[in-house]
């Protein structure tokens, strides 16, 4: 049985073909063990079928040496000297570690196939939109003045974020502009979009708005008709079933759009997310006004029918919300229409923000 | 290619050949060029994708089926910790691009490999993320996405392959196991 000593190596670089430059002949002879192992010779199990020893790495890579001269020993002669225990070779766990990703990747293909195949693939499915119901919108944008008079700003809403000195957001006509970007399925937009409805309705007449079957509307196919702003809603989301984050997106964002959306929700310490309104790149709101749960255990008639009572929390949540949104416009409309703008509810709302 | 060694005349103390291996590891010419050329070619899409992601527009790609762009770039897994991954793959291939450069492969410091090493291994661990975010909660997936993906880990098995080569620990080891085979 032969021995290989630990500096008794060839060049060793695999398949360099600079490996024979070293020759071992040239070597000095090696030390005995290296520091601190204790040189285990075994004659048998020394060797694999590929001629490794038991084990494989560790030991920086370096088996043992029970002495002698280095590179002298005949090979004939060699002896294998079994290294200490070793885990494995850094070559051996370079290719692990890629087969253990080409598994995973592999699992992941076959689970999404056998799983797509055993059951239907789920048909996505967006909800039609259906009108939303008259008297509804009726009672949302009738809501009396002296009911947000005695509102003014609420309770428990997070007033909008206030921003001066940017450029102008004005539309095409030149009138302000109220971007609004939000997602069907997202309930702190179904809380906004009763503010909202109630806040434009003191500067246009709505159309369009629709039931997106839960207990707020939707502004897929709404428009305001004002004189004094112009509306753009964009429901960037559906409410289809695919959940969170897969839904369908509905309405693209325009690049002057998503650039206001980045820049301003940044700005705000926010990431993209719903709901965003920007009235004229002076009143942002950035997340939920307040909280949707208020609306909970509610459908729409029900909600409606509140707006009258300005103690209900609903009532103080809906509409100071849209009174907070209404003094951000006035700011915007140089406070016309007059009746709006300076009724005491919006001038408490807009004390609140700074707006005047 | 010399062995410090057999130079000094002694063997020398392990952990200092490690660090200071004065001998330049041997990798075949073709890998430094064709890490390089694929950490450009990942960084060239995560440079589209990412211009993209900051003017909103959707990817040039189908929008229908399980192929779907539109929906991959826009959903919930397209941002991590507010930071869009589009912009995480345009500065994890200008790292690439970097230490993929052909004379870093030729670098004496261990660590020049280990930091490649690094790289390359969360950058796969991320890929197989959103892989798997994809196939099942986004339930589509994005061409250019894998197209970032597929030269992740063909980087991944560059340098992970190349590494025993590149450290002097694991070039030993190489050389003492090709000796026990000739044993």
């Amino acid at each position: 049985m032969s021995q290989v000593q630990p500096g008794d190596r060839g060049s060793g670089r695999g398949p360099d073909p600079q490996a024979g430059k070293a020759s071992p002949a040239k070597r000095p002879p090696a030390k005995a063990a290296p520091k601190g192992r204790t040189p285990a010779t075994t004659s048998k199990g020394a060797t694999t079928s590929k001629g490794r020893p038991p084990g494989g790495g560790g030991g920086k890579g370096r088996p043992p040496t029970t002495g002698g001269a280095k590179g002298r020993a005949p090979r004939q002669n060699m002896k294998i000297t079994a290294p200490p225990p070793r885990r494995f070779s850094p070559s051996t766990l370079a290719f692990v570690s890629i087969g253990v990703v080409v598994v995973i990747v592999l699992v992941f293909v076959v689970v999404k196939v056998a799983g797509s195949g055993s059951t239907p693939s789920k048909t996505r499915v967006i909800p039609s939109p259906t009108p939303a119901s008259a008297s509804v919108v009726a009672a949302v944008t009738g809501v009396p003045q002296s009911v947000a008079d005695a509102v003014g700003t609420g309770q428990g809403i997070n007033a909008p974020q206030v921003l001066n000195n940017q450029p102008k957001l004005t539309s095409a006509g030149g009138k302000p502009e109220m971007l609004y970007i939000g997602g069907e399925f997202c309930p702190y937009c179904g809380a906004e979009r009763w503010s909202m409805v109630l806040a434009l309705s003191r500067f246009g007449t709505w159309s369009g708005l629709t039931d997106p079957a839960t207990a707020t509307f939707s502004f897929r196919t709404a428009s305001v008709s004002s004189s004094y702003i112009d509306f753009v809603p964009v429901e960037h989301e559906t409410n289809d079933n695919y959940g969170e984050g897969t839904r369908a997106l509905f309405q693209p964002l325009t690049n002057a759009q998503n650039a206001l959306w980045s820049k301003y929700s940044a700005h705000f310490g926010q990431t993209t997310g719903y709901p965003f309104v920007d009235i004229g790149n002076r009143l942002f709101v950035v997340g939920p006004s307040y909280d949707p749960g208020v609306l909970q255990g509610l459908d729409q008639a029900q909600i409606a029918s509140k707006l009258t009572n300005p103690k209900d929390p609903v009532t103080e949540a809906v509409v100071g919300t849209a009174n907070y949104l209404i003094a951000g416009i006035c700011a915007e409309t140089g406070n016309q229409p007059a009746t709006v703008c300076t009724a005491p509810g919006t001038r408490t709302a807009a004390t609140a923000l700074k707006l005047s | 290619m010399t062995d410090v060694r057999s130079e000094a005349g002694q063997d020398v103390e392990e952990d200092y050949v490690e660090e200071n291996d004065a001998s330049v590891p041997d990798v075949p010419r073709w890998l430094p060029i064709t890490a390089f050329a694929l950490s450009l070619i990942g960084f060239g899409i995560s440079m589209y994708l990412t211009i993209d992601h900051f003017q909103g527009i959707v990817p040039i790609c189908s929008s229908k089926g399980f192929v779907n762009c539109a929906l991959v770039t826009t959903s919930k897994y397209s941002h991590i910790l507010g930071i869009p991954v589009a912009l995480l793959g345009l500065l994890f291939f200008t790292a690439m691009v970097g230490i993929n450069w052909p004379a870093l492969w030729r670098a004496r410091s261990p660590w020049v490999a280990r930091g490649r090493l690094a790289l390359a291994v969360s950058g796969v661990w991320f890929v197989l993320y959103l892989l798997a975010a994809e196939l099942f909660s986004i339930k589509a997936i994005c061409l250019w996405c894998t197209g970032v993906h597929i030269t992740t880990f063909l980087l991944f098995v560059l340098i992970m392959s190349s590494f025993p080569l590149m450290s002097g620990r694991a070039a030993r080891s190489g050389e003492w196991d090709e000796e026990l085979e000739e044993a």
